[in-house]
């Protein structure tokens, strides 16, 4: 009975990481850089998985991840002064769409890590503030304005320099 | 949302298309499993009586598997150099092993409870399965003797000639519950054939049994320099793979559609590179084909030319 309790936790770890990690490897990319992406997600699942019963007992294994890559993004951003984004996103554009996003994309990399955090859980996971206090265990009020922030900032990186790339302040 | 907060979500969004691939739960579920273990032992693994003699003990390779299976080795004695654990062309912190073992005196209770010294050796062998005897035995009999293969139009090597010089498990099968063995041989036709050959041995015809390590088949070989990098970057219609001796750091697969020329990232562990065809932008288009596959190992190219055809 044991083995087969063991076994359907397998499987359902499984699945969730085949149904969720393309996704949040996209996430863990954005907020530690592609050098460090996949290993830090693969400590997040890891730790996930030794976390199982109680995680999914919540309901809520992405704020679990979620809050171990945030995590992680801040502890790395303490060594490291900049992340790079995939080679994929430095591709040269065949039009001003795609540089507008690599602009963006450029601007979004400069930002503070827990600003940043804000802005790829709310716009790339399409987190309610709610979630993302969650995920980076802090209020709803410490979310709204981090985003305020971000989005600000942003602006201003986005007007002020068109060529700027990675450096975070 | 103001345009600014729509500009951000379009851009995140159209980014999510760079990532190509996740990662395995399987491989997830392993690695938890032996680092529990390696905690549990000090990332020390005694071989009986033979620790005294000093033998063995490979602390990144542990496993729940027993000495002398796949995780455990003597020497290092194989033809396998070191493979790159990280996605990092610029050589993030993994360092390239040497076939000279470093001998890291220690010592671990023995079964009296003194301790008993012995010699550690750390060291990186090409996949898990390098050491595996059913691997080393199978491998080469199978790129000498697969009739099914030399049906197909391919050639089989001297048995004598052949190396194992990879072996791991691979998720070559996005569909698959299980990755499959995937190993690397090299070889020639004959013992005095001057032309060097690399082929990749997989369970492609396994059926249900596709870990089946007796059960391997060659899937895709070609010539490779003596003196080169002995790689091979393979495409079996669903999976591009690109395998080394010495390990795969990091890899971009290139392919046209209807609308132009792209480059995307293949998926890098454990030394290997991985990526899924992009099939419904190849059928779109008269032209769709991957064109080519570009590999790194430690700052260098080890391969850049399209994949070698597998069946």
């Amino acid at each position: 009975m044991r083995h087969s309790a063991s076994a359907g936790r397998d499987a359902e770890f499984d699945a969730y990481v085949a149904a969720r990690s393309r996704r949040l490897l996209g996430v863990a990319t954005l907020l530690v850089g592609r050098h460090d992406a996949e290993d830090a997600l693969q400590e997040a699942l890891i730790s996930l998985y030794r976390r199982w019963d109680r995680v999914v007992a919540a309901d809520n294994p992405d704020a679990y991840v979620h809050r171990s890559l945030v995590n992680a993004a801040l502890q790395l951003l303490r060594r490291r002064r900049r992340i790079e984004l995939p080679a994929a996103f430095d591709l040269p554009g065949h039009d001003d769409a795609v540089s507008d996003r690599q602009q963006m994309l450029r601007a979004l990399a400069s930002l503070p890590p827990r600003q940043r955090a804000v802005l790829v859980l709310a716009f790339y996971e399409d987190r309610n503030e709610a979630e993302i206090a969650e995920a980076m265990s802090c209020s709803r009020g410490t979310v709204k304005s981090q985003k305020a922030r971000a989005l600000s900032a942003l602006r201003e990186r986005l007007g002020s320099d068109d060529d700027e790339r990675t450096s975070v302040p | 949302m103001n345009d600014l907060e729509n500009q951000l979500h379009d851009a995140l969004h159209a980014s999510r298309e760079h990532t190509t691939s996740g990662l395995s739960g399987p491989a997830l579920r392993r690695t938890a499993r032996r680092r529990t273990f390696r905690a549990r032992t000090g990332g020390v693994a005694v071989v009986g009586a033979a620790a005294v003699a000093g033998v063995v003990v490979a602390p990144g390779l542990l496993d729940t598997s027993t000495p002398g299976s796949p995780g455990a080795s003597v020497g290092g004695q194989t033809s396998a150099a070191s493979k790159s654990a990280g996605a990092d062309p610029v050589g993030k912190s993994q360092p390239m092993a040497s076939f000279t073992a470093k001998a890291t005196p220690t010592a671990v209770p023995s079964s009296t409870g003194k301790s008993v010294p012995v010699q550690a050796y750390v060291w990186s062998p090409a996949g898990s399965l390098i050491d595996d005897a059913t691997v080393l035995a199978v491998a080469p009999k199978v790129a000498a003797t697969d009739s099914d293969w030399k049906a197909w139009g391919g050639q089989l090597l001297e048995q004598d000639t052949v190396s194992v010089v990879f072996a791991d498990r691979a998720p070559l099968d996005p569909t698959a519950q299980y990755p499959h063995p995937l190993v690397i041989v090299t070889g020639r036709t004959s013992a005095d054939s001057p032309t060097l050959r690399i082929a990749a041995l997989t369970t492609i015809e396994a059926g249900a049994d596709r870990t089946n390590l007796n059960l391997l088949t060659v899937q895709a070989m070609t010539m490779v320099p003596a003196d080169g990098p002995q790689a091979i970057a393979v495409s079996n219609g669903m999976t591009l793979y690109v395998v080394a001796e010495v390990g795969v750091d990091s890899a971009t697969y290139t392919y046209t559609d209807a609308t132009g020329q792209h480059t995307a990232a293949m998926k890098v562990a454990d030394g290997l590179a991985v990526a899924t065809v992009p099939m419904a932008d190849l059928k779109a288009s008269t032209a769709g084909e991957v064109t080519g596959i570009k590999a790194y190992s430690h700052g260098k190219v080890i391969w850049d030319a399209a994949p070698v055809a597998g069946r």
